[in-house]
């Protein structure tokens, strides 16, 4: 795993630079203007962007050929996918709830806001590691395109969701906040784990 | 203890307008064998195949007595791989695959990994991408060597290359075979490097394993002779392998027990005995 999440990073240095400077130029920008609380929402896009980068280079070098005819596993090289991004998502929780809380002093909008920055951030990755690694050499870039259309689309949806839910949120009370905010973590928690599932099943059912 | 390192039983793959197989022979532990065949012929699915790369239809594979498909992650520690192409990706430094490689392999050894990149002349700060297709292949065989494998496979590795590194890396795929409990499988086009080096020959034709024999064996059991052809039809026809027709006869590829004596023989080459057999299936059927 730690081979893999390196080799994610040394090979893609300079998107990592470009993710870091774009990030740090927002975060200016958005301190600037003080509309901080947008911070958790740029973590959201993150992962899709460095998966399509990360992807996209080992496509071009076919390396699942070398890795495969080492000890690292499909089920492992399937889950170093998902690592950035649940890192990405659990910044987007953090960051989430220490800006709502400090901005609105609500603890409810705060947790809400965190939990739906979590889920979101898993489910687009969710949607788009399975697509990228169902498709072949040739296909991929087109299934990257599609993914990253879908997943923007879906943050239309999304957005009214947080809509929704921050109104919801002035109407509950803290128990019913935890409820929510807990069976938002289980439900993406639950995707999060069918999308490895067919991940691994995917790449177990490809030949290299 | 294990007298094979590889074996293969019933191992069949059916693509479209493809079969492999099925495929029965074992790689005896100690020795190089040379995995020979046309382009086509199911050298490097077979390869693939052992490596657990792709899904055979039917049939087993034991590496070290151990089923790949159920031991393969920890097995992978005791087989070095070399493929045509090296398959990492191009951004990534020497160096860095060192590191990539400490952190993938139980057994690497970083010292010997540096050794071996010293003694290429490989540039540790280059990046993959920079390097010719010789110092690529290098770095592959640095890779292999360096986490105490005990098997190694080739799939063409030599293949591209020029004489003298082709040269170079059977040099040290003969150190490596100083140990008898290393083995080496090894595909290649050309067949010249697999003269000097092979113990074993297997040659595949179409899917199918036509021999294995070891290759002192073989070019003693096959000889080249060039006949006219009222010579050639008092012969046994089972002692002809292979033909080429010119203008006075026949150059034919016969096994040298079947043949009367008096008959001027010359020892084949294993290109030779490759491409009669290939060929004179060719000429059997078109032109006798």
């Amino acid at each position: 795993m730690k081979a893999l999440i390196y080799k994610d990073f040394v090979s893609a240095k300079s998107t990592y630079l470009f993710v870091l400077v774009m990030m740090v130029a927002l975060l200016v920008y958005v301190t600037y203007h003080g509309v901080m609380v947008i911070i958790p929402f740029l973590f959201v896009f993150m992962p899709a962007i460095i998966n399509s980068v990360s992807f996209g280079n080992e496509v071009k070098s076919n390396f699942p050929k070398f890795v495969f005819a080492t000890p690292i596993s499909r089920k492992v090289y399937v889950a170093s996918k998902y690592v950035l991004t649940n890192l990405f998502a659990t910044l987007a929780l953090i960051s989430g709830i220490i800006l709502f809380y400090h901005e609105y002093k609500n603890w409810n909008l705060a947790l809400m806001v965190g939990a739906v920055s979590f889920a979101v951030t898993i489910i687009f990755s969710s949607i788009q590691i399975p697509f990228i690694l169902k498709f072949d050499e040739e296909k991929v870039g087109i299934a990257i395109v599609a993914t990253n259309f879908i997943i923007f689309a879906l943050s239309r949806i999304l957005g009214r969701l947080v809509i929704g839910l921050v109104s919801l949120v002035q109407t509950i009370n803290r128990f019913h906040a935890y409820l929510i905010a807990g069976v938002i973590f289980v439900i993406t928690i639950l995707i999060l784990t069918v999308s490895q599932n067919i991940g691994v099943a995917i790449v177990k059912a490809k030949e290299y | 203890m294990l007298s094979n390192a590889i074996e293969i039983k019933n191992l069949t793959k059916n693509y479209a307008g493809f079969s492999l197989g099925p495929l029965n022979f074992n790689v005896p532990m100690g020795c190089m064998v040379g995995y020979i065949g046309e382009n086509g012929s199911g050298k490097s699915t077979t390869l693939k195949a052992i490596l657990g790369l792709i899904h055979p239809d039917s049939g087993e594979i034991k590496i070290f007595g151990k089923n790949i498909k159920e031991h393969k992650p920890k097995l992978m520690n005791r087989i070095g791989v070399v493929f045509e192409d090296i398959n990492i990706p191009g951004e990534m430094k020497i160096k860095e695959v060192g590191k990539f490689c400490k952190l993938t392999f139980d057994t690497w050894e970083e010292d010997i990994f540096n050794q071996y990149i010293k003694r290429f002349k490989l540039p540790s700060e280059q990046n993959v991408k920079a390097l010719s297709r010789g110092m690529k292949m290098k770095l592959s065989l640095s890779i292999a060597l360096s986490h105490r494998a005990e098997l190694l496979i080739l799939d063409e590795a030599t293949s591209g290359l020029d004489p003298v590194v082709r040269d170079e890396i059977l040099d040290i795929l003969l150190d490596f075979l100083q140990d008898e409990t290393h083995t080496v499988l090894i595909s290649s086009h050309i067949l010249s490097d697999l003269e000097k080096a092979a113990d074993y020959i297997a040659f595949l034709h179409n899917g199918q394993i036509l021999f294995m024999e070891e290759k002192d064996m073989l070019v003693e059991r096959y000889a080249l002779c060039s006949l006219d052809y009222e010579t050639i039809n008092n012969l046994d026809s089972d002692a002809i392998v292979g033909r080429r027709k010119h203008a006075f006869g026949q150059d034919l590829l016969v096994i040298r027990d079947l043949m009367p004596a008096g008959i001027e023989l010359t020892k084949p080459s294993i290109e030779d005995i490759m491409v009669y057999i290939i060929k004179g299936e060719e000429n059997e059927s078109t032109n006798l």
